[in-house]
């Protein structure tokens, strides 16, 4: 790997030049083989159907087209409602999902609670046990009478095992335990402590769950499939799922479907496929180099010696 | 240090012999504000997963709407027989815990090199460009995926047999040759969850002390022997919890990856087969609640057994680091 | 451990005590209440309010205001509102079947044996049985109907369903491209069977090198012209529909099958299908861009019309089954009441007015005139103002098609041509005859799992019957297809014994 060559500075604190070039080729080679595809699907949403039908998925089209996005926007005022209504889902929900589970996963990580362990379990436990579709279903929709609301949208997501177990253990690697000692030795409360201490050390960690948080509400579209009737409370990512089955339906008619109109002749199936991604993907592309800017080590410095 | 080590086991056992209630209300009264902060999880953990948690009875019921879930009648194991009935039974098996065992082995080591080589880069920028690139397959849904990976390996319009038969070789029809799946499919997960996974590693390292760098680097330690000496050892927390957590779901398989990807091939089942998909082929337009419930019951039971185990070996090793 | 142990148990037996004390109080009301009696006049009756969920396009912008003329329509006659909710393609079956399972209440739904499972729904009781009922609230609905179409939709002698009145037999040929029949001078009154395809496929890949001669695909393959009788959902077991013994064999075992593979694996390894086509579900694509000569689909009077007009391409259809009303046919397309329903005798009531009512059949379908369609003549219409914010387009579930206004595009004798093609069909020997899988449904499961890996591959041609056929066999043996076969026999026997 990196050997200890070059001037005093090269091989302590930072990697040789050779090193770093090689790295640089690898990753150069992996950056590639993640950029592709996804420029790939932006052209082919851009390329008319029939091409795509003749000549398969090319990187330049042969003929251009924006029907795929015509046909997927036919009314932009509900586009716009399905972004809207996705976004606030996702900042509600987020917000509330990353309180609730630092919340939670602080607790775990004190190593003087006796019941971390019990209380880990807990949470674990429901992540490979659970009651089923129906049954959970029940809860939210005839006990709860959530059905049609963004409550059924948000509360299911709130507290997923693995991020609060991941959160725990950042906690307990990047917050010195001789820190909080001494927090309680200036007799700070826990919940102070928490606050005061704990949070902004742990902003890498937080910046994380959230990002993932943020990601998978967005994403979801199982959610509203079962809970909501009402149009106008459709998340995007549904929007596009509906369009998508529909398209399948439409497109594999069985013997059943007697009635098929004229709107089948033009329906860009490959094309709108593509464009249906990249409408997906939307503006939270933004949300990854959005949170690296906390993704900064060295916080920790100082604060034992301080 | 061993002292106080000594005490505390000592007042352990001592607590133990009184009775745990009664401990639980000490407790209580020692951390009242540690409990209260568990509350609002708590309550979510209640209505979303504990409240239901009854359904999994469903899985030894003979579920049937006018009797609905109390008066349905017990039918023990005969939801389950289904699932090891036909000759499948090992393939499925023997797939699902192969691919799980190898994307574990691949999750801890090629997004840790990644990682730990992106926090090494002399260009700040650039590292912060390709963290973000590694990112964009995760935004591409297994259906997009699919026909991507069709695009690459169809038969007639394939970019894969395209080449291959420019360069004189022999074209393959990759949806019907199962051999080729056992690297394709690790393949695509890699791609897809790479990027992801960088994401976990990353963030631990950022909370890791500088100081200790630094420290090492006076001492005249290089680079290769600060990784291995200082960043793996402390990821290892980390990997270890990623690791059991995967292990419990060992069972389970992602869906998208083994049945829209192969786009459903029969003839490539005996390699992407798994029990998730031979359940949903298995039940499809059946509206057998109690058999589906049987295969999710299956599936946890045994990741629970194995968790479990693995938890405990972890314990013996490393006590700190035990999921529970 | 043992702390953790009791830890767990309490908070299970705690939760388990807690659900059961929910669910309790979710349950209250929700027993279907007795309407009491019944039939004649609104005045009569206290008013009531029906929900009615079906498949369909999505919920239409307009919806609200077609609800407001149907109630006001409908209070003199049945004094009831109705609720007119439709889920997409996408979401349908998952919504409805989370919704009967957790007993939500409601009136109607769509059911069918391709979306949310009749067969399965009604066995498990789902929905009502209609059989007594139907003489005081939908006589006229059942006299439309037919006594075989109800039949075929009987369980176990019961109907929990109404078919919708529409075509009701089904017939298996070739659509081909008009143009190049032509362009070739094809003599396709010769074309009486599948293999006499074969010349003109030849011709084809000859001289039209961009185009797929034979569509083979997953939904409708080309095996379907073999029309066997299913007797379960996937085919395990089959009869012939002039089946003279009323014997029960697997259909992958039956000489004609067996001729079948055969043919299409030479037509693969010739080059005739498409390499990838176990693979594909979206041929509408390659259909409308032009790459596909010929294939099998379900015919029905001006089928080639619609598949015109649909993908922009010319086809012509020659069939190549005789008409057959089979129990799938009748399950095409039925609307059920729950047995959540708080007014099951009134829902029923609704639904003879949706079969019968023309006024009202056409304003569900195609919405208020002037607005959303305009009147070309008395019997036809044209999209109007306003159509895009009601426009349905499913009249195959909305109740009796031969009510519905026609379109301009469509040919003036629609109904006549559909009328002579349902008279003209010869029903199945075992029509109104349903499975029940429940004493073998793990081997149903086990089969349908097991037999995905090769029955894709061997219907598209890609595989070699005579190396993978036998592998087949062995798989569906081991997944225990004789104890369903034998099942089904035991059934159909039994049932048969109750016919003379």
């Amino acid at each position: 790997m990196s050997k200890s060559k070059g001037n005093s500075k090269e091989g302590y604190l930072e990697i040789s030049r050779k090193s770093n070039i090689i790295f640089n080729i690898i990753l150069t080679i992996l950056a590639i083989m993640c950029i592709y595809p996804l420029i790939l699907v932006f052209m082919v949403s851009i390329t008319d159907e029939k091409m795509i039908s003749l000549y398969g998925y090319k990187l330049i089209p042969k003929k251009f087209s924006l029907y795929a996005y015509e046909y997927i926007i036919k009314d932009i005022g509900v586009v716009l409602r399905a972004y809207g209504t996705t976004a606030l889902v996702t900042l509600v929900g987020s917000l509330i999902s990353i309180v609730i589970i630092t919340m939670y996963a602080y607790p775990l990580s004190r190593k003087s609670f006796k019941y971390r362990n019990t209380f880990s379990f807990i949470v674990y436990f429901t992540m490979l046990f659970n009651g089923g579709l129906v049954p959970w279903y029940m809860v939210y929709a005839r006990f709860l009478h959530l059905k049609n609301s963004y409550w059924a949208l948000i509360i299911p997501a709130l507290l997923s095992p693995m991020y609060v177990l991941i959160m725990r253990t950042f906690f307990s690697t990047s917050i010195p335990d001789s820190l909080i000692e001494a927090a309680k030795i200036d007799g700070a409360g826990e919940f102070y402590t928490f606050c005061r201490i704990v949070i902004p050390l742990a902003k890498p960690a937080i910046a994380t769950i959230s990002l993932f948080n943020i990601l998978s509400y967005w994403n979801d579209w199982y959610l509203p499939l079962l809970f909501i009737t009402d149009e106008k409370k459709y998340t995007l990512q549904y929007l596009l799922y509906r369009v998508e089955k529909s398209i399948q339906y439409l497109s594999t008619s069985s013997q059943s479907a007697g009635n098929v109109s004229g709107a089948l002749a033009n329906i860009p199936s490959q094309s709108s496929r593509m464009a249906m991604a990249i409408i997906a993907i939307g503006p939270i592309i933004f949300a990854y180099p959005f949170f690296q800017k906390y993704f900064v080590q060295g916080l920790t410095i100082g604060a034992v010696k301080g | 240090m061993a002292k106080s080590f000594n005490k505390s086991l000592a007042n352990e056992q001592q607590i133990k012999k009184q009775s745990s209630i009664k401990n639980f209300c000490i407790e209580f009264k020692k951390n009242k504000v540690l409990f209260f902060m568990l509350i609002p999880g708590l309550i979510v953990l209640l209505i979303n997963n504990y409240l239901p948690m009854p359904g999994v009875l469903l899985a030894f019921k003979d579920y049937n709407y006018k009797d609905g879930f109390f008066k349905s009648a017990w039918c023990g194991f005969e939801n389950f027989k289904y699932l090891f009935m036909s000759g499948k039974a090992w393939t499925i098996t023997r797939n699902t815990i192969m691919y799980n065992v190898i994307f574990i082995i691949i999750s801890i080591t090629i997004p840790v090199a990644l990682a730990i080589i992106l926090n090494e880069l002399r260009n700040r920028k650039l590292a912060k460009f390709y963290q973000s690139v590694f990112f964009l397959p995760y935004f591409l849904s297994w259906v997009v995926v699919s026909y991507l990976v069709f695009a690459l390996l169809s038969s007639d319009m394939g970019v894969v047999n395209a080449a291959l038969s420019k360069l004189g070789l022999k074209t393959h029809n990759w949806y019907a040759e199962p051999k080729y799946w056992y690297f394709i499919i690790p393949f695509v997960n890699t791609w897809k969850w790479t990027g992801y996974d960088i994401v976990v590693y990353l963030a631990s390292i950022c909370g890791f002390d500088k100081s200790y760098y630094e420290a090492a680097a006076v001492d005249g330690a290089t680079k290769f022997q600060q990784i291995t000496k200082i960043t793996i050892p402390l990821l290892k927390p980390i990997i270890i919890i990623l690791t059991l957590l995967k292990v419990g779901k060992i069972f389970y398989s992602d869906f998208g990856l083994f049945y829209i990807v192969p786009k459903n091939s029969g003839a490539i089942n005996s390699a992407t087969d798994v029990i998730d998909t031979y359940v949903y082929r298995g039940l499809r337009e059946s509206a057998d609640v109690g058999m589906s419930a049987a295969a999710g019951f299956y599936q946890a039971i045994v990741g629970f057994i194995v968790v479990c185990t693995a938890n405990y070996i972890t314990k013996k090793i490393d006590k700190e680091n035990a999921l529970f | 451990m043992l702390r953790k142990k009791k830890t767990i148990a309490l908070l299970l037996i705690c939760t388990m005590i807690m659900s059961v004390v929910l669910v309790g109080c979710g349950k209250k009301g929700g027993d279907a209440a007795k309407d009491g009696d019944a039939a004649k006049n609104g005045g009569e009756l206290a008013p009531v309010e029906l929900t009615w969920y079906f498949i369909g396009n999505g919920q239409q912008e307009d919806t609200a205001l077609i609800e407001d003329e149907i109630n006001k329509y409908i209070k003199d006659k049945i004094n009831a509102t109705v609720k007119l909710q439709c889920f997409d393609w996408g979401s349908y079956d998952e919504k409805i079947g989370t919704m009967i399972a957790s007993r939500e209440e409601f009136d109607i739904c769509f059911t069918s044996s391709w979306a949310n499972n009749y067969r399965e729904k009604a066995v498990k009781g789902a929905f009502v049985p209609l059989n007594d009922m139907f003489d005081k609230y939908a006589p006229k609905t059942k006299e439309l109907l037919g006594k075989d179409f109800l039949k075929g939709s009987e369980i176990g002698g019961v109907n929990y369903a109404i078919p919708t009145n529409k075509e009701k037999a089904h017939q298996w040929g070739f659509i081909l491209r008009e143009d190049l029949v032509k362009k070739y001078n094809m003599d396709i009154s010769k074309i009486k069977k599948f293999e006499d395809i074969e010349p003109f496929l030849k011709t084809i890949k000859e001289n039209e090198p961009g185009v797929y001669p034979l569509e083979a695909a997953g939904a409708q393959n080309p095996r379907m012209h073999l029309d066997y009788d299913g007797i379960d959902g996937e085919n395990l077991g089959v009869l012939y529909n002039d089946s003279k013994d009323m014997k029960i064999s697997n259909q992958f075992e039956l000489p004609e099958m067996k001729e079948y593979l055969n043919t299409i694996h030479r037509f693969y390894n010739a080059g005739y299908i498409r390499k990838d086509a176990p693979t594909l579900t979206d041929y509408n694509a390659d259909e409308s861009a032009g790459k596909i000569f010929a294939a099998i689909k379900s015919l029905k009077p001006g089928k080639d019309k619609e598949l015109t007009v649909s993908t922009g391409q010319p086809w012509v259809q020659v069939a190549i089954t005789q008409p057959i009303i089979g129990n799938y046919d009748a399950a095409g397309s039925m609307e059920a009441i729950s047995t959540t329903s708080k007014n099951p005798e009134r829902a029923l009531m609704f639904l003879e007015l949706v079969n019968t009512d023309k006024y009202l059949n056409n304003l569900i379908n195609y919405g208020v005139e002037g607005k959303h369609y305009v009147k070309v003549s008395d019997e036809v219409i044209k999209p109007g103002p306003e159509n895009s914010k009601y426009n349905p387009c499913i009249q195959w579930a909305l109740g009796n098609v031969f009510l519905n206004y026609l379109s301009e595009v469509e040919d003036k004798d629609k109904w006549d041509k559909f009328q002579k093609f349902n008279d003209a069909a010869t029903p199945t020997k075992d029509l109104g005859f349903m499975f029940d899988p429940a004493p073998v449904k793990n081997e149903i499961a086990a089969c349908k799992a097991s037999g995905q890996d090769y029955i894709l591959g061997l219907e598209t041609g890609m595989l070699d019957p005579k190396v993978y056929l036998p592998k087949l066999t062995a798989a569906y043996k081991d997944a225990g297809i004789d104890k369903v076969i034998a099942e089904e026999q035991k059934q159909l026997d039994e049932w048969l014994s109750t016919q003379k």
